[in-house]
C-alpha cells in the first residue's frame, strides 16, 4: 500500500487542481445550484419541472442530486467553492484509497496494488469533475469493501446505500451488487451458507435502503428506467466506450486486459463473487463511457489480487518486521504526497485560466433585452444558465432526464435540420436560439426568413425571431 | 489419442481402452456432442446464407473486376470514375478478390450466397478443430459458438467473415512450425494480400506467433521457422501488382486511421452492434472466468492484438472471435481438467456432420432464394443515378454508397469519393469531411468541384441545409437517404 499512497498523492494534485479551477463545460452545476437554492428557500424538494421549461411544464422529475445541489449552492463562491470542489476531489481520492486498501486486505502485493491504483486513477481522469457522480465513487468503493467483509460489518453496507441514494441515483447499483455477490457466494460456498445468507439479507435491506430519500421508490424506478431510455442517444456521456477515450484506453482497458489475462482462477472462496462483479462491471464499461470510472474502482482489488496470485513479478513477498523507519514512512509518505498535492494544485490553479465553453455571454445579453423569451440552445446544457432568470424559459436544459421523449426528438430534429425543423420551431413556440457560430443550425438560420441575429461574439450567436413573426408564433395566429 | 494443452502437463485420452460403463458414457456424450455440432453447423450455415450481402464491397468488386476483364490489366490508379483524385495510386488493393467476385457474380446471387455460407461453415469447422486441439472437445463447441456470435452481422456475400477465414488458416499454419508450414503460410499471405487489404495482417500475425515462441523459450528450431514465417509473410506483402504502394494504401483501406473519422465508422457498436453486445462481451466474461494460460506469452499477445483490432474497427470482430475463442477453450481445459477429459468418440463423424449441414444449408438456401432480399435503399438510389444515362458528378455523405454508382465501369457518373478510402489523398478526405460537417466554405467547395448530385443521409444537417440552398432539388428519397440534384442539371 505504501507505493499506492505515492500514486494517490500524484492523482491528488491533478484532482484538486482540476476541481478548484473548474467552472464546468457542461452547465450541470448551474441547474444544480438553482435546485439547491430552491430547496433551501422552500424547504421542499421539487417533484416536477416548473414553468421555466416551456416544452414540458410540470413534467415529473426525480431530482436525484438534491443533496449535491444544496452543497453546490452553499459552496458557490470564494472559500465555499474551494471547500466544495476540494471535497469532490477528496471523494475521488477516497474511492481510490478504499479500493487500494481493499486490494491490500485481499492479499495483493505492493507492486500489484500500485500498478492497479495507477491504472484506476487514469481511468477516473475523464469522468472527474465537480459532479454528483464523483461523490458516488467512494460510496461504491466502500460498499464493495464492506460486502467483502465476512462479519457483522457487512451490514454497514445498508447504511452506505441509504446515504448514497441521497447523493446520486447510481445507488441502484447497491442492491444489484449485493444480489450478484450473494449469487456468487452461493456458488462459492456450494450452498446457502452463512455468508450467502448475510449477503442475501444485505441485498434485500439495501433495496429498502435506497428508498430512504425524498423520492422513495421513485428513485430506483427512475434509475432502472435509465437503462432503456432513448434519451441516452443524445447525451455524449452515454456514448458507447471507444478505444479513443483516453481514460478507457490507458486506464480501464489495461485493467480489463489484466483481468482477462489473470482471470479469477485461484481466488479460492471468492471465485464466483469476483467473476460476477467483473462481468457486471465489464458489461457496464463496454456499454457507456460514463462507466469507465466505476469499472476501475470495482476492478482494482480483484485484478490486483489476481495478478499477485498468477504473475511471478507481482507475487507478494513476505515482509520483514516493521522497523521504526517503516512506521514513520506510513505516516510520512501520505503526508508528504498530500503536501506535494496541495502545492502542485495551488500552482496549477494559479496558472490555469478558467475554462470557457458555456454560452454565458449571449445569455447575459439576452437578459438585458425586454420581454419574455422561449429559448432553444443547440447544446442543451447551455440553457441551464437561463434557469431562474425572469422572463426566460427554456426548451431543454442540463436536467435532461425529466424531459419527455418527444421533446428530445424535437430537439434532435431542430439541431439536425430535419425536414420539419422550421415547423418544429414554430410548433414549439421557440423565439430565441443560442448556437455556436457557423454550426449547421447557425448557417440555416442565416438563410431562413423571420430570424435576426440579436447578439454575436467570436464563439456564439443569439438568434431572435423578427418581432412580427414572434408575435404570430406566440399568439398562434 | 488426443492431447489437451493447459497449465498442467498434456492429458492423454485413449477412447478405445475404456471400461464398459465409461464406454456407454462416451457413446452418449458423442451423440450429444454430434447433435450440438450439427445444430451449430446448420445454424451458422443458414445464418450466413440468409445474411444480406455487403453491398458496398460487392459493388466495388463488380467495378474493379469488370475493369480487369475488359482491359486485361490490373488497375493500379483511380480512373475517371472519380473527379476528385483521378490518377491516385490504388495499390491494386484487392484486385484478385474483385476479379473472383466478378466472375462468380456472373453466375447468380444464389451462388454468391452459397459461397458465403460455405466460407462461414468452413471457418467455424476450423475454429472447432483448433479449439479441440488446444482444449479438448468438451470446450470446443462452446468456443465455436462464441466465435460465431462475434461474426453476427459479418456473414453474407462479401462480408468480413472472409478476413476471419484467412486469419484462422494462417494461425493454424503458424501453429505448426516447419518448412512446409512456413512455405504455405507465405503463399497464403501472398494470396491474401492480392485478395484484400487485410492481407497486411499476415506478417503482423506471424510476428505475434514468433514473439510468443521467443518469450515462451520454445526450441531453437521452432523459433527459427516462426521467424522465417515472419520474413516470408512480410515479403508476400510486396507480391502484388501494387508492389511498394500496396502496404500504405492497404493500411488506410483497413480503416484504422482515425484521420478517417467522420468519413467511415469504426466502433463495433456502430458496425456490428449485436456481435459486440453478445459475442465480444461473452468472450471477455469467459476470459475473466478462466484467464489465459500461464506462461503462454503467445496467447497473451494474440489476445491483445485481436482485441485491439476489434476495438479499433468493429469489422474485425470476427477475427477476434476465431483467434481468441480457441485460446479460451485451452484455458478452460486447464481450469476444469475433469471436464476436459470427458470421453468422446472419434472425430470423423463430425466431418460427416459438417458436410451434411452444408447440404441442408444449401437446400434451405435454394428455398430462401425464392424470396430475394430487397436492395439496400441508399445503394438503390446511387445505382438509379448511374443508370439514368446522363453524366453526373456525385457526392455521397456515406462514401460506401458511392460504390453503387460506379456500376460496371460503363456508368457516366463520376464520384467525389467512394469506399476505396485508402486511395484518396488527404485533401480529398478533408474536403469530404468538411462538406459533411458543413464546415466553412462547404458550399463553395461544392461549386468549385462542380458537384451536381448529392446522396445524403436524410437525418443529418447537410440534407436540411441543402434544402435551404438555392439551385438544389430533391429527385428521390427513401427512409435512409435523399438524392439532390442541381436545378437544371440534365436528367
Amino acid at each position: 500500500m505504501k507505493y499506492a499512497w505515492l500514486i494517490i498523492g500524484v492523482f491528488a494534485a491533478r484532482f484538486f487542481s482540476t476541481a478548484i479551477s473548474y467552472p464546468p463545460g457542461d452547465g450541470d452545476l448551474y441547474w444544480q445550484r438553482w435546485l439547491g437554492a430552491g430547496i433551501l428557500r422552500t424547504h421542499v424538494v421539487p417533484r416536477s419541472l416548473g414553468s421555466e421549461a416551456f416544452s414540458a411544464p410540470y413534467a415529473p422529475w426525480v431530482p436525484q442530486e438534491w443533496l449535491f445541489g444544496m452543497a453546490a449552492y452553499a459552496g458557490r463562491t470564494g472559500l465555499g467553492w474551494d471547500l466544495f470542489a476540494g471535497a469532490c476531489a477528496l471523494a475521488a481520492l477516497a474511492a481510490l484509497a478504499i479500493a487500494a486498501l481493499s486490494a491490500t486486505r485481499r492479499g495483493a502485493s505492493t507492486r500489484a496494488v500500485a500498478v492497479c491504483t495507477a491504472l484506476a486513477g487514469v481511468a477516473l481522469f475523464e469522468s472527474f469533475g465537480v459532479r454528483a457522480q464523483v461523490v458516488a465513487w467512494p460510496m461504491l468503493a466502500l460498499l464493495l469493501f464492506l460486502l467483502e467483509i465476512d462479519g457483522p460489518w457487512c451490514y454497514a453496507a445498508i447504511l452506505v446505500a441509504a446515504i448514497w441514494s441521497n447523493w446520486h441515483a447510481s445507488a441502484m447499483l447497491a442492491p444489484i451488487l449485493a444480489a450478484v455477490l450473494a449469487a456468487g457466494s452461493a456458488l462459492d460456498e456450494r450452498g446457502f451458507g452463512r455468508r450467502t445468507r448475510r449477503l442475501t439479507i444485505v441485498a434485500a435491506a439495501t433495496l429498502v435502503a435506497i428508498c430512504c430519500n425524498p423520492f422513495g421508490w421513485d428513485l430506483p424506478r427512475y434509475a432502472l428506467g435509465l437503462f432503456n431510455n432513448p434519451i441516452k442517444a443524445y447525451i455524449s456521456e452515454w456514448k458507447v466506450t471507444d478505444i479513443d477515450d483516453t481514460s478507457f484506453a490507458f486506464g480501464a482497458l489495461p485493467l480489463l486486459i489484466l483481468a482477462a489475462f489473470a482471470g479469477v482462477r485461484g481466488s479460492g472462496d471468492r471465485r464466483f463473487r469476483d467473476l460476477f462483479v467483473l462481468c457486471a462491471f465489464g458489461f457496464l464499461v463496454l456499454s457507456a463511457a460514463r462507466n469507465v470510472g466505476v469499472f476501475a474502482i470495482a476492478a482494482l482489488p480483484i485484478v490486483a489480487s489476481a495478478l499477485s496470485r498468477r504473475v511471478p513479478f507481482f507475487e507478494a513477498v513476505p515482509e520483514a518486521p516493521q522497523t521504526k523507519a517503516d512506521r514513520m514512512a506510513w505516516i510520512a509518505l501520505p503526508a508528504l504526497t498530500f503536501g506535494i498535492a496541495v502545492y502542485v494544485g495551488v500552482k496549477l490553479v494559479a496558472g490555469v485560466p478558467a475554462q470557457g465553453g458555456l454560452a454565458d455571454a449571449p445569455l447575459a445579453a439576452l437578459a438585458k433585452m425586454p420581454g419574455t423569451h422561449n429559448i432553444y440552445c443547440s447544446d442543451f446544457a447551455w440553457c441551464s444558465l437561463a434557469l431562474g432568470k425572469p422572463g426566460e424559459r427554456v426548451f431543454l436544459d442540463g436536467r435532461a432526464d425529466p424531459f419527455p421523449r418527444d421533446v428530445w426528438e424535437d430537439f434532435a430534429k431542430i439541431v439536425r435540420l430535419d425536414r420539419t425543423w422550421r415547423a418544429t420551431l414554430d410548433r414549439r413556440h421557440v423565439d430565441t436560439i443560442v448556437v455556436k457560430r457557423d454550426e449547421p443550425l447557425d448557417q440555416a438560420l442565416a438563410v431562413t426568413p423571420g430570424w435576426r441575429a440579436g447578439y454575436a461574439d467570436k464563439t456564439f450567436r443569439l438568434w431572435l425571431r423578427a418581432s412580427l413573426a414572434a408575435e404570430r408564433i406566440r399568439t398562434g395566429t | 489419442m488426443g492431447a489437451i494443452g493447459g497449465d498442467a502437463a498434456p492429458i492423454s485420452i485413449n477412447a478405445g481402452a475404456l471400461p464398459a460403463r465409461t464406454a456407454i458414457d462416451a457413446s452418449a456424450n458423442t451423440v450429444a456432442y454430434r447433435a450440438l455440432y450439427a445444430a451449430l453447423a446448420v445454424g451458422i450455415a443458414l445464418a450466413a446464407a440468409h445474411a444480406p450481402a455487403n453491398e458496398a464491397t460487392l459493388a466495388l468488386d463488380r467495378f474493379a473486376g469488370a475493369a480487369i476483364v475488359h482491359t486485361l490489366a490490373v488497375t493500379t490508379h483511380l480512373g475517371s470514375e472519380t473527379f476528385s483524385a483521378s490518377g491516385s495510386p490504388t495499390g491494386a488493393v484487392g484486385w484478385l478478390g474483385a476479379l473472383a467476385a466478378y466472375l462468380l457474380g456472373l453466375g447468380s446471387a444464389t451462388f454468391g450466397a452459397f459461397a458465403a455460407a460455405f466460407a462461414a461453415l468452413c471457418t467455424f469447422v476450423l475454429v472447432e478443430r483448433r479449439a479441440r486441439r488446444l482444449g479438448g472437445r468438451a470446450f470446443a463447441l462452446a468456443a465455436t459458438a462464441l466465435a460465431a456470435l462475434c461474426a453476427i452481422g459479418s456473414f453474407g456475400c462479401a462480408g468480413a467473415i472472409y478476413t476471419a477465414t484467412f486469419a484462422l488458416v494462417l494461425a493454424e499454419l503458424l501453429d505448426r512450425p516447419g518448412a512446409r508450414s512456413t512455405i504455405l503460410a507465405t503463399l497464403l499471405a501472398a494470396v491474401w494480400c492480392n485478395v484484400a487489404p487485410q492481407g497486411l495482417l499476415a506478417p503482423a500475425l506471424a510476428l505475434v506467433f514468433a514473439l510468443g515462441a521467443h518469450f515462451e523459450a520454445r526450441s531453437a528450431r521452432e523459433c527459427r521457422y516462426r521467424w522465417f514465417a515472419v520474413a516470408g509473410t512480410a515479403l508476400a506483402v510486396l507480391a502484388t501488382p501494387g508492389f511498394l504502394s500496396y502496404p500504405p494504401i492497404a493500411f488506410e483501406a483497413m480503416r484504422f486511421d482515425r484521420g478517417l473519422d467522420g468519413i467511415v465508422a469504426f466502433h463495433p457498436a456502430d458496425l456490428v452492434p449485436l456481435a459486440y453486445r453478445t459475442g465480444f462481451l461473452l468472450i471477455v466474461c469467459a476470459a475473466f472466468a478462466v484467464g489465459l494460460r500461464r506462461n503462454r506469452a503467445g496467447d497473451v499477445l494474440l489476445f491483445l492484438g485481436a482485441g485491439y483490432l476489434a476495438l479499433a474497427n468493429g469489422s474485425y470482430l470476427p477475427v477476434f472471435g476465431v483467434l481468441v475463442a480457441p485460446l479460451l477453450a485451452a484455458s478452460a481445459a486447464a481450469a476444469f481438467p475433469s471436464m476436459a477429459q470427458m470421453r468422446l468418440g472419434g472425430s470423423r463423424g463430425d466431418m460427416a456432420i459438417g458436410i451434411g449441414a452444408t447440404a441442408v444449408a444449401a437446400c434451405a438456401l435454394l428455398a430462401a432464394m425464392q424470396h430475394p432480399a430487397a436492395p439496400v435503399p441508399a445503394f438503390a438510389l446511387a445505382a438509379s443515378l448511374s443508370n439514368d444515362g446522363h453524366p453526373h458528378r456525385l457526392f455521397c455523405s456515406n462514401v460506401d454508397w458511392c460504390d453503387a454508382a460506379l456500376g460496371d465501369g460503363s456508368s457516366r457518373t463520376q464520384v467525389f469519393m467512394d469506399g476505396r478510402v485508402g486511395a484518396y489523398p488527404q485533401r480529398v478526405r478533408d474536403a469530404q469531411r468538411d462538406i459533411v460537417r458543413l464546415k466553412q466554405h462547404w458550399l463553395r467547395t461544392i461549386g468549385e468541384r462542380r458537384i451536381d448530385a448529392m446522396l445524403l443521409r436524410i437525418d443529418r444537417p447537410l440534407a436540411g441545409m441543402l434544402s435551404l440552398s438555392h439551385g438544389w432539388t430533391v429527385v428521390a428519397s427513401d427512409d435512409e437517404a435523399v438524392l439532390y440534384e442541381r436545378t437544371g442539371a440534365v436528367r
